[in-house]
Parts: structure tokens; C-alpha cells; sequence
């Protein structure tokens, strides 16, 4: 078999478009974020309480031996801080982190429920004031006025469809207020814990915003869109217009122009 | 009996032999020649399911609370028009599908046009005699945008109502008028009660109504001035060579028609669009995110988003910032593609009649401005995702605007110099593709016979003497071309 120069450029050509098309994959894939695991240190002393032991090993290096806060970390005692933001940032794997600059961002607890429990008991025997882990009923709650409420308080940022959005942050501020995270994968405790203590650049929704139908209507609310009536075919990440003008260019007009060019000729083409 | 009915209209209309001149009409082949047709014939899907749509939809703003079959809203208070919507969607049966192929039929609509635009403009079609017909092209387009964003704003969600604000917003921000336009448009201040009902006579009235006529003009001139060619062996500007109308132009196009109507109802099965359920009622005070136009006037939300802030004085006049990229920009995109075939004519002094289309490389300078255009309204369009980019990437969307600040500037004469450079190089290899172009033609762009395609000079001249046929009725004319007789079972008809 033997190559003229026109079929070397040829192969040329398409190891071209192989390597271009790599590397958009490539950037594709980019997510800036190590999922690196958390490694406490071994040398710590065990306390006789489980509570306090894993607090002394994995949060007191950043929010002090007393809950109070040190340069590298806030107060986990003051202000609204206590047992529903403590819930909070741990449950949904905020905390803790493998360095302070690092950040907050949700992933799996490090710690099973009955350690969070244990957690959140130690440091109220430290004094912690903030709310408490609230109870939750969204089976309680009426969805319409759910509805009513999300869109009014939450849509404008986590979006109408619950799938997040940006907030317009410079980039040096915490990563943590560049985004409102989508709801998809948070459960009800969580949910209301948020709007207890107001994370990140989140605004308080407290008890002079909602009372207890609120709390839950709103939950009843996010958790039907967790999972909504998805009439209509395959839902598109939920994301409007922009993945839905990828299809119709894509998909719609890419299938007629696929007909057109198998109906049409070409060119020299009979 | 068939015949009967034939001859018996032919006796009274005498209609048989402007019917059989048009059975005969010759259309020539190429793929190309048939993306307009993907925009006509997702037109009349979009008449079909529109008038469907029309039987249920109530352009009514008043208020009262759902109790309707979505449970998620009951007891909500909403528009009549966002009710109705939701039953369109939820319980009319066959309802969703058809709203859903209705928008689907209305992006691909649009968007075959502009490839149909760029078509016309890459291969030099817009040339005389047939600038009547590039302006009317334009005004379809315009048009077709026009009409998609008033039935993007028909449902009254919360989605289209904050595409209204921004709607409303722009047209405040033209000096001395705006305010005035504003209140005469929505009929008051917004969110005006008067805005759906006047939305959707312009929807499915005045503005149907106006590209059916000019459609009817643009077919009609198309008939009138015959369809353009690409040059080939046998194909001259004095003739038209491809297939007729009756039977083989016809069942092709046929093909297209139930081809384009089964793709867009599939689409419209297949894939949710613009679900008016989750997105909730509209309400003045909220805003919906990510908020995002349909693709057509992305370039316009990017250009909003994009444009710096900048708010000038003139004689004690404020210009408000949005003006600018809302209304001037769109302004001077319009009025240069309505300019363009006679900015064209007036650079080249060519002002010839033309039946024989170029090639891209044929006129690299018009591909690289072509491309530079494209590239220009692209980076726009994408920047208006640039919210949705900054959440995917974990970016901060201030810094994302600024990059696209600067490729919006960088990135358009970087792509009409590289489209230059590639033009010059595939003229100057000769061959017949870019496929087929050979890498080495790229770093010696002169090096025309270069030895790989010696028998591929397709120049417009190489075969303009060609003689010319008229019809003689056997659809073998072809043969008659002279020589090179390359079109064998081609069709060819005379020019007037």
C-alpha cells in the first residue's frame, strides 16, 4: 500500500481534528475544585466524650479548644452560630476542611449521623446559641404556598428550577459566594437549616421572615423540585433557553441539514 | 372524470399552460439550495401548531387563584394567560406536544434562516439582479426574530416576564422617545395589562400575516429571476441546468416537508422546552435565573451584558447605557445587512447581473468579512450564557465578562484573518474541497498547480462560452451542451 502526499495530508488533517478535539474535551472536563480527603491528625489525644474528641482533632485547630474562633476560623458559638449551622456545614460536608484557605464547598459528610450528634452536643456544653436543628414536616406544608414563596425568595439566586446559579463576586472573594448552589441533592433539615443561619452570602430567612407552615411549604417545595413532573421528554438539565438553543441547533437544525445533504447533491455529484 | 374536472377548469381559467410551464420550471441541484426550504417548511409547522395552540390560549392578564390538575400551584394566584398555558401543556391532550413542537419548529425556523443567510451571502447570491430579493430575506429575518420573542413573552411566566422587563427596559433607554414608545408599546407602565393581548395579535396576526406575503414576493422573485447556480461543466449564466419541478424537484422537496415535520415533532416529543409549570407565574417583583432569551436574540443579551457602563450627555440629554447595545447595535446590524449588496457593488464596481454563484474562495476578502461578522455575533451569543459558563467552571462571572470583553474584540479579526489566509491557500491548491486541501498549500498559498489537482480549474470562465438549450421536452437536453456533456438526465432551461 503506498501513500501519496495527498493522503499523508489527509491523515494529517484528521490527527489535527483528533488532537483539537481533545483538548476541548479536555477543557471540558476542567473543574477546578482537588476532591483531596480529609486526613486528621493521629496525635491527638482521645477524649472519654466522642463529641469532643473529634472536635479537638478536626475543628479546634481553626475554631479554637473553646469554640471561640482563632485567625484561621470563625467563632462556632457566637451569633446565630450553634447546633443548626454546626448541623449544617458538616451533614452537607462544608466542613471540615484540609486547609482554611480552602473552599467551603457541599460534598459527603466526613462523619456519620450519630457522630454529627455527637458534635453538635459537645459544643453546645461549650455554649453555642444559635437556633437549634429544626424539625421538619414538609408533608405539613402547603405547596402552593411553597411555590409562592421560592420563586419570591430563592429563585432569583438558586434559580427557578432549583439548579443554582452565580452571584456576581469578584474573584477574590471565598468561592463560596461565587455561586448559589442547585438543590438537587439537599435534604430537608439542611434546607431549613440555610435559611435558619444564612450561609455564605445567603441572607437569614428567620423567624421574622417565616413561621413553621413557611419552613415546610418551602421544603415541600424544593423537594418537588428535586424530582418534578418532567413532562414533555428528556428535561435538559432544567437550564432554559441555552441548552434547549444547543438542541435546536444541534439536533433540529443538524437533522434537516443532514436531510437536505442526503435528498441534494453536491458539486460534480449526478 | 379527473380529466374532466382538468379540462373543464382549463376552458374557463385557460390555467394548463401556465401549469405545464411550471411542472417543466427547472430547478438546479445542490444541497444547499434547500436549507431556505427547511425555514418555509418549519413555517407552515409552526402555522399548523399554532393555530392548534390558538384554540386554547386566553392573552388574558387577569388574575384568579389555580385549581387546576398541577398540584404544585393550586391555590396560587395567576394570569389567565399563564393558566391557560399550563392546561395547554398538562390537559389538553396532545397539548404539550404541540406547544413544544411549536417552539422547537420556531428555533430551527430561525435558525435556518440565518444559514440560509449565510448561504446566500457566502456564494454571492445577494448580487444583481437579486438585491430585491436579499432585502426581503432581512425583513424575514427580522421579522422571524420579531415574532419569536412575542411568543417567547406570550405564556407569562416568570421566565418571559423578565424578558419583557428587559424588552420594556430597552425601549426606555432610546433618548427623548423612549419613554413615550415604552408606554405606547405595553400600554402603560410596565408590567401593563394591555401587553399580552397586543403580544398575541402581533403574534399570530400582523406579523404572520406579513411574512406570508413577503415569503409569497421572495418565491415569487426566486421563480421570476430563476434560481442561481454553482459553475460546472456545462452550467453558464445564460441557463439553468438541475432537475424540474414535476416529478423530481417536487418529490424531493415533498420529502424535505414531511422530513422537516417528522424531525420537529420529534423534537417536540422527545425534548422539554421552556417548561411554563416549573418556571411559575410571573409575578413584577421577582425575577427568574438563569434568564436567558431564545438563541436568536442571545447576541443581544450578550451585547447587553458585554457592553461597558458607560452613560453619555448630549444637550442635557442622558443616552442611557442600554440603548446602545439594545437598540444601536441591532440598528447597525440590520441597516449593514440591508446595505450589503450595494457596499459590495460600490467596492468591486461590479454592478453585472450574476447567475453563476462564486465560491467562497472565489472572493476571500468577502468570506474573511463574512467570518468576521459570524465570529463577532457569535462571542456575543455565547456571552450571554456567561452565567451559566461561570457556574460549570466555578469562575467568577465578573472576571468572565471581562475576558469576553476582550475576545469580542480579539477573536473576530483573528477569525477573518485565518479565513483569508485558508481562502488564499484553497484557491491557490485548486482543490476541489477544503477536505481535500493538502496542509502544504497553507504555507505556500501561491502554489497554484502545485501538482495535485491539474485537472481541477473550476473558474467561472473555463466553461462560459457553452452553448445553451431550450427546452425540447425529452428532459435530455443536456447532451446538446456541447463537448464535455457532463450532465447527463439534467434538465436545462433557458435564462430570458
Amino acid at each position: 500500500m503506498t501513500f501519496t502526499r495527498r493522503d499523508r495530508d489527509r491523515r494529517l488533517t484528521v490527527r489535527l481534528l483528533v488532537v483539537a478535539t481533545g483538548l476541548v474535551l479536555a477543557g471540558c472536563s476542567y473543574r477546578g475544585t482537588s476532591t483531596e480527603l480529609y486526613q486528621p491528625s493521629p496525635t491527638l489525644a482521645v477524649a472519654d466524650d466522642r463529641g469532643e474528641t473529634i472536635y479537638r482533632r478536626d475543628c479546634a485547630w481553626c475554631h479554637g479548644s473553646e469554640g471561640g474562633g482563632t485567625a484561621r476560623g470563625p467563632s462556632v458559638i457566637e451569633g446565630l452560630n450553634g447546633p443548626a449551622s454546626i448541623d449544617f456545614y458538616v451533614s452537607t460536608g462544608r466542613m471540615p476542611l484540609n486547609d482554611p484557605s480552602e473552599p467551603a464547598e457541599p460534598s459527603g459528610p466526613s462523619y456519620t449521623p450519630s457522630e454529627i450528634r455527637d458534635i453538635v452536643r459537645y459544643t453546645t456544653t461549650l455554649g453555642a446559641a444559635g437556633p437549634e436543628i429544626p424539625e421538619v414536616h414538609p408533608e405539613e406544608g402547603a405547596i402552593g404556598l411553597g411555590a409562592e414563596l421560592y420563586q419570591e425568595n430563592c429563585a432569583a439566586c438558586h434559580s427557578t428550577t432549583a439548579v443554582g446559579g452565580v452571584l456576581a463576586a469578584e474573584s477574590d472573594a471565598l468561592a463560596r459566594s461565587r455561586i448559589a448552589p442547585g438543590l438537587q441533592e439537599v435534604g430537608s433539615r439542611q434546607i431549613t437549616e440555610a435559611m435558619l443561619i444564612g450561609p455564605g452570602t445567603m441572607p437569614v430567612f428567620g423567624a421574622e421572615s417565616f413561621d413553621e407552615e413557611d419552613y415546610n411549604s418551602i421544603v415541600a417545595y424544593v423537594e418537588y423540585l428535586q424530582d418534578p413532573d418532567d413532562n414533555g421528554g428528556a428535561p435538559l438539565g432544567h437550564t432554559g433557553p441555552v441548552t434547549e438553543g444547543a438542541v435546536g441547533w444541534i439536533v433540529g437544525l443538524g437533522a434537516t441539514l443532514f436531510l437536505i445533504r442526503w435528498i441534494g447533491t453536491r458539486v460534480g455529484e449526478e | 372524470m379527473l380529466k374532466k374536472v382538468a379540462r373543464w377548469i382549463d376552458n374557463r381559467l385557460g390555467t394548463s399552460a401556465f401549469t405545464q410551464d411550471a411542472l417543466n420550471k427547472v430547478f438546479p441541484d445542490h444541497w444547499s439550495f434547500m436549507v431556505g426550504e427547511i425555514a418555509l417548511y418549519a413555517f407552515v409547522v409552526l402555522i399548523v401548531t399554532g393555530i392548534f395552540l390558538s384554540f386554547f390560549f386566553d392573552a388574558s392578564t387577569s388574575q384568579s387563584v389555580y385549581d387546576g390538575s398541577y398540584a404544585p400551584l393550586v391555590g396560587v394566584e395567576v394570569s389567565d394567560a399563564y393558566k391557560s398555558t399550563l392546561e395547554i401543556s398538562l390537559d389538553v391532550r396532545a397539548g404539550l406536544v404541540m406547544r413544544q413542537t411549536h417552539h422547537w419548529a420556531a428555533l430551527v425556523f430561525v435558525a435556518a434562516i440565518v444559514v440560509h443567510l449565510c448561504r446566500i451571502f457566502f456564494t454571492g447570491a445577494f448580487r444583481s439582479p437579486r438585491e430585491l430579493n436579499w432585502i426581503i430575506g432581512i425583513t424575514l429575518l427580522i421579522l422571524a426574530i420579531f415574532n419569536g420573542f412575542t411568543g417567547y413573552s406570550l405564556p407569562d411566566d416568570l421566565l418571559s416576564g423578565t424578558g419583557l422587563r428587559i424588552a420594556y427596559s430597552i425601549a426606555l433607554s432610546v433618548p427623548l422617545l423612549g419613554t413615550w414608545m415604552g408606554f405606547l408599546i405595553f400600554g402603560g407602565e410596565f408590567p401593563a395589562d394591555q401587553i399580552i393581548s397586543r403580544l398575541l395579535v402581533t403574534h399570530i396576526m400582523i406579523v404572520p400575516a406579513l411574512i406570508i406575503g413577503l415569503l409569497t414576493a421572495h418565491l415569487a422573485l426566486l421563480w421570476r429571476q430563476k434560481h442561481t447556480q454553482f459553475p460546472e461543466p456545462g452550467r453558464t449564466e445564460h441557463n439553468v441546468v438541475g432537475s424540474k419541478l414535476w416529478p423530481t424537484y417536487a418529490a424531493k422537496s415533498l420529502g424535505l416537508f414531511f422530513g422537516v415535520f417528522a424531525i420537529l415533532v420529534l423534537m417536540g416529543g422527545l425534548f422539554q422546552i421552556n417548561p411554563i409549570w416549573l418556571y411559575g407565574p410571573f409575578e413584577p417583583q421577582q425575577v427568574s435565573s438563569p434568564a436567558q432569551p431564545d438563541w436568536y436574540l442571545g447576541w443581544v443579551d450578550g451585547a447587553l451584558r458585554l457592553f461597558p457602563a458607560v452613560e453619555l450627555r448630549a444637550f442635557g440629554f442622558e443616552i442611557p447605557n442600554p440603548f446602545y447595545p439594545g437598540v444601536l447595535l441591532p440598528g447597525v446590524t440590520f441597516l449593514a445587512l440591508y446595505a450589503w449588496p450595494f457596499l459590495e457593488q460600490a467596492f468591486t464596481h461590479d454592478r453585472e447581473p450574476h447567475n453563476l454563484l462564486d465560491r467562497p474562495r472565489d472572493r476571500p476578502m468577502r468570506t474573511a468579512l463574512g467570518a468576521t461578522t459570524l465570529a463577532f455575533y457569535t462571542v456575543m451569543f455565547i456571552a450571554s450564557s456567561s452565567d451559566l459558563i461561570a457556574k460549570w467552571f466555578t469562575v467568577s462571572v465578573l472576571d468572565l465578562v471581562r475576558v469576553f470583553q476582550v475576545l469580542v474584540i480579539l477573536i473576530p479579526p483573528a477569525v477573518g484573518w485565518a479565513t483569508y489566509r485558508l481562502m488564499k491557500a484553497l484557491a491557490g491548491s485548486g482543490a476541489p474541497r477544503l477536505t481535500e486541501m493538502p496542509l502544504s498549500a497553507l504555507t505556500h498559498p501561491n502554489g497554484r498547480g502545485n501538482g495535485a489537482f491539474p485537472h481541477q480549474e473550476r473558474g467561472r470562465d473555463a466553461h462560459a462560452g457553452g452553448a445553451t438549450a431550450g427546452d425540447d421536452g425529452d428532459g435530455r437536453s443536456a447532451a446538446r451542451t456541447g463537448g464535455d456533456g457532463a450532465l447527463p438526465a439534467q434538465r436545462i432551461d433557458d435564462r430570458e
